[in-house]
């Protein structure tokens, strides 16, 4: 009696543990990644001088570092519209434009551009969110007048504090938030 | 026969005896500390722990000896010494609440001859609505790592996560353990007892349960014909936490042997406070539910449990900083947050989703008891971050979700080979599948374990002898997923453990008990694998898929005391651990298009664990007691004889206890004040953002009575904790960097049992 209940028992129990077997899991990815920050350069008063350079990290964190695609060389004290594009391209044959994302949730978004040493070039926001405060999707560059080479550090936070004290004009120091891009552009002035 | 009797009779006749045990109706085990007494006359005694009892020097007659034990139905039974020398007893379980009693005389949940402790009765209820490691701080030995306020993973001996296993109701707990910041998924409520086990316990457990094994154990369903509820509420002010849960047991008079239980809590919780500010979207909610239910008969008994845990929790959300200068940013300004209390739970935060479902059944006879057990668990995970995704169309969606399916299969098999004899053997399968969605962080995989046991006790008088051995292989496949194909990669391991454990009763008071045990864990899928940025933790980890799996040679000794006024015990432990893995940060920072991040990758290296824990009550007086609890860790690096970090610092905490005379309708009146002081952490400072904060002292208070409502005890109780509002940050807290601990806590608490019979 106790062994045919046993039995049962046990060939049950086969049972059930057997129909549970897994399939391979198939890898189901839809990740969402900067990793190009696109930088369009044109002089203020001839269009037609135009240049792009971008900063790169396709694989993501780890692996390869970024890479900036090429020197930026701006004329000395002349200026330069510029304007940003942030896309995704961490799939080649799907590259996504995140551009317009960020530009939709502008209250939520500002960027911030700092030179080192501070006499390379001045800037300057020429776009605004719905609240009237800056963006630096659109922005004017104005090279400095001496001849040096440096670093521009560029800066998109999310979530800043727009109110805050110099926020708005750029100054980056009481903005808080979280960044979403702080790239390191290699600059110089001729 | 009565020859010799009859010859002493002429000259002392009052040499009478009555000796034999005390069993359980059902389950056939002996029964300890049972007060037997003799009606009409002063003699007394207890049954001893293995449930054997001695009544002497008794003159010819006829007695009614009276067995009364707390959880038991009080049995009397007349015999007459000239007719009976030998007598069983069996004493039927009853449906109340037991009470706190001071001396080991409960179950333990585990028989294996390791160094454990449990919370059940009064002291479990004093831990009602917090979470399951939080319920399990005040025990020796055992701490905590937090990831803010709400959400915490129990320590043991300085191991945690894949070191720790849970069993859940008697199933393996499987979720994404590996992470510091991934809470069991476990309603504490089910439980009626919580046991950890502290330091290897492998053999029985499984393979991997290196620093120790937590039990949850369910009350058994009700053997008496009838309902019965319990319901428990509890307020916190600090987060403005509310807290219910409901258990109902019926044991239907129509079937015989059919029990069943419904179960459920809900808990919601708002922003917490730290002393001066409030803790920006550190709300949280969870609901959950259970059912179960038993049919049983002389010789068998069948089963099923399904649980459902769900919770939202939400993240500080000034922790989900973006890089290495916003971190320095946070450190240098120490900017307080300016958030407002708040039950809204937005990004970042974390959704959480157990189901388990459970069905056994028990076989017993001449052989032992067979059982054979077998469960499902799908454990699901999000994650969202502060940021949502760019892409309108992913909306809400969160950045990560990972999906866990496990199946086990467990037979077990407990039996006598002789009175002093006894043992079990089991065998154990799993099969796993876990698979993600969005960002990646660790591949897909499938995983393959399987492990045999087989665990023999010896016991003689006043000496205990267990051995233990068992085999474990582990597969492991993993399905990286590289843009345009998929990478596979199969990983095995196989080892063999095992374990030899003494105890010793020195004298009626003192015992010592000893083992020496082995344990190994193969790596983990993110100690493997993981390739990315950790949020919150600021940081970027990397794995490491040549690490060899970690082995444990263990030593645990307790020697445990049970006085008049001075109970207690002391253990020391001695953990040497090859290969052990462990987060190591680069030198370097790297660099992303977020900007710098520091660096740590998984690697290997010989450790030692080892430390001491205490746990000493003295009774001062007889309502008055002072109880010290003293637990020590230390890890080494054992090439470069550095401390490890995440280590627990030394903690000391005292209770005085007060029993307060009953006054008016309030019974069992008891007031307490606890001290808790933490030591700073001894980890290396380079290893860290910031150095270990300094040392912390705070201070609880609580006061617990019952009233009789219609005869049932509803019990009560005020907690106060943080009572100076102490600001302080603790070293094993991962918001540390950012917050400081929550501030003053008041708790109110009820429990109230209601008994509808039949």
């Amino acid at each position: 009696m106790m062994n045919y209940n046993l039995i049962l028992i046990l060939l049950s129990a086969a049972l059930v543990f057997s129909s549970c077997k897994e399939d391979e899991p198939a890898p189901h990815n839809e990740e969402e990644l900067i990793t190009n920050v696109e930088l369009h350069f044109a002089e203020a008063n001839n269009e037609a001088n135009s240049f792009t350079v971008t900063y790169k990290d396709t694989d993501g964190a780890g692996g390869q570092d970024p890479v900036q695609s090429a020197p930026i060389v701006l004329e000395k004290s002349k200026s330069y519209l510029l304007s940003i594009k942030v896309k995704d391209e961490s799939n080649a044959s799907n590259v996504l434009d995140l551009t317009n994302e960020v530009a939709e949730e502008s209250i939520n978004h500002q960027f911030f551009f700092t030179f080192s040493p501070s006499q390379l070039a001045t800037h300057t926001y020429s776009d605004e969110d719905g609240n009237a405060k800056p963006i630096g999707l659109e922005n004017v560059i104005s090279a400095g007048s001496t001849s040096i080479s440096g670093t521009m550090t560029i800066t998109l936070k999310h979530q800043p504090d727009k109110n805050a004290s110099g926020v708005s004009s750029g100054d980056i120091s009481n903005a808080g938030g979280e960044t979403d891009i702080e790239a390191r552009f290699s600059i110089s002035v001729n | 026969m009565l020859n010799w009797v009859a010859a002493l009779a002429a000259s002392d006749p009052c040499i009478r005896t009555i000796s034999g045990n005390v069993r359980d109706s059902l389950s056939k085990d002996f029964v300890p500390y049972v007060i037997i007494t003799v009606d009409g006359n002063n003699k007394g005694t207890y049954s001893d722990e293995k449930g054997h009892f001695h009544l002497d020097s008794l003159c010819p007659g006829t007695y009614t000896i009276i067995f009364k034990s707390l959880g038991y139905k009080t049995i009397s039974t007349t015999i007459n010494t000239e007719k009976t020398a030998k007598l069983t007893v069996y004493l039927s379980q009853q449906n109340i609440e037991l009470k706190e009693v001071n001396i080991e005389a409960y179950k333990s949940r585990s028989e294996i001859l390791q160094t454990q402790a449990s919370l059940h009765g009064k002291e479990l209820n004093q831990t009602r609505g917090l979470s399951l490691a939080e319920s399990l701080a005040g025990i020796t030995g055992v701490s905590m790592i937090r990831t803010g306020p709400s959400i915490s993973k129990p320590v043991i001996h300085g191991m945690y996560s894949n070191r720790v296993l849970i069993i859940n109701n008697g199933v393996r707990q499987e979720g994404q353990q590996w992470g510091s910041e991934h809470a069991p998924e476990i309603d504490p409520f089910i439980a009626s007892e919580l046991t950890v086990i502290k330091g290897a316990a492998s053999i029985r457990y499984g393979s991997d349960a290196m620093g120790g094994v937590i039990l949850v154990a369910p009350k058994p369903l009700k053997k008496q014909h009838g309902y019965s509820a319990e319901l428990n509420l509890v307020g916190l002010t600090n987060n403005r936490q509310g807290v219910v849960s409901g258990i109902f047991d019926g044991n239907l008079r129509q079937v015989e042997g059919l029990a069943f239980r419904l179960q459920g809590t809900y808990k919601k919780a708002g922003s917490s406070f730290a002393p001066g500010y409030n803790l920006g979207n550190t709300g949280f909610q969870e609901i959950n539910f259970s059912s179960a239910v038993r049919f049983n008969r002389a010789n068998y008994e069948v089963g099923a449990f399904y649980s459902r845990f769900n919770t939202t929790l939400g993240i500080l959300r000034k922790s989900h900083i973006g890089n290495k200068t916003d971190l320095l940013n946070q450190f240098e300004s120490n900017r307080n947050d300016t958030s407002e209390f708040s039950y809204k739970i937005e990004r970042p935060r974390q959704d959480i989703s157990h189901d388990l479902l459970k069905v056994y059944g028990n076989l017993y006879g001449d052989y032992g008891k067979l059982n054979l057990t077998y469960a499902f668990q799908h454990n699901y995970r999000a994650e969202y971050d502060a940021h949502r995704p760019y892409k309108n169309q992913l909306g809400e969606k969160p950045n990560l979700e990972f999906n866990l399916y496990t199946n086990t299969l467990d037979f077990q098999w407990e039996h006598s080979i002789s009175e002093r004899l006894k043992g079990s053997a089991g065998i154990m399968g799993m099969i796993q599948a876990n698979v993600y969605t969005g960002r990646k962080l660790i591949p897909n995989f499938t995983n393959y374990t399987g492990g045999i046991y087989l665990i023999e006790k010896y016991t003689k008088d006043k000496f205990q002898l267990e051995g233990g051995v068992r085999y474990d292989y582990k597969f492991l496949k993993s399905y990286e997923n590289l843009g345009d194909s998929i990478s596979s990669n199969n990983f095995n391991w196989s080892k063999t453990s095992g374990s030899i454990g003494a105890s010793l009763d020195l004298s009626d008071d003192l015992k010592l008990q000893a083992t020496l045990g082995t344990a190994w864990r193969a790596p983990s899928i993110n100690e493997l694998f993981i390739d990315g940025v950790h949020h919150g933790a600021a940081s970027y980890e990397k794995g490491d898929r040549t690490l060899k799996e970690e082995m444990e040679y263990s030593f645990t000794s307790h020697l445990h005391y049970y006085g008049e006024r001075i109970h207690g015990e002391i253990g020391f432990y001695y953990n040497l651990i090859d290969h052990y893995i462990y987060l190591k940060p680069d030198t370097s920072v790297i660099l992303t298009i977020l900007g710098a991040y520091p660096s740590f990758h998984y690697t290997q290296v010989n450790a030692t664990y080892f430390g001491l824990d205490s746990d000493l009550t003295i009774g001062i007086t007889n309502k008055l007691n002072l109880d010290s609890k003293i637990t020590l860790v230390r890890a080494e690096n054992r090439e470069t004889n550095q401390f490890l970090e995440y280590i627990p610092a030394d903690k000391f905490i005292h209770s005085l206890t007060y029993s307060l005379p009953d006054f008016s309708i309030l019974e069992d009146v008891e007031l307490s004040l606890t001290n808790i002081s933490v030591l700073r952490s001894k980890a290396p400072k380079d290893t860290d953002h910031l150095p270990p904060p300094p040392g912390y002292s705070v201070f609880n208070a609580d006061l617990s009575f019952s009233i009789p409502v219609n005869g049932t005890p509803v019990s009560l109780g005020i907690g106060f904790n943080n009572i100076l509002n102490t600001k302080y940050r603790d070293y094993l807290n991962r918001f540390r960097y950012f917050s400081d601990e929550t501030g003053r806590n008041f708790i109110i608490r009820a429990k109230i049992p209601i008994e509808i019979s039949n």
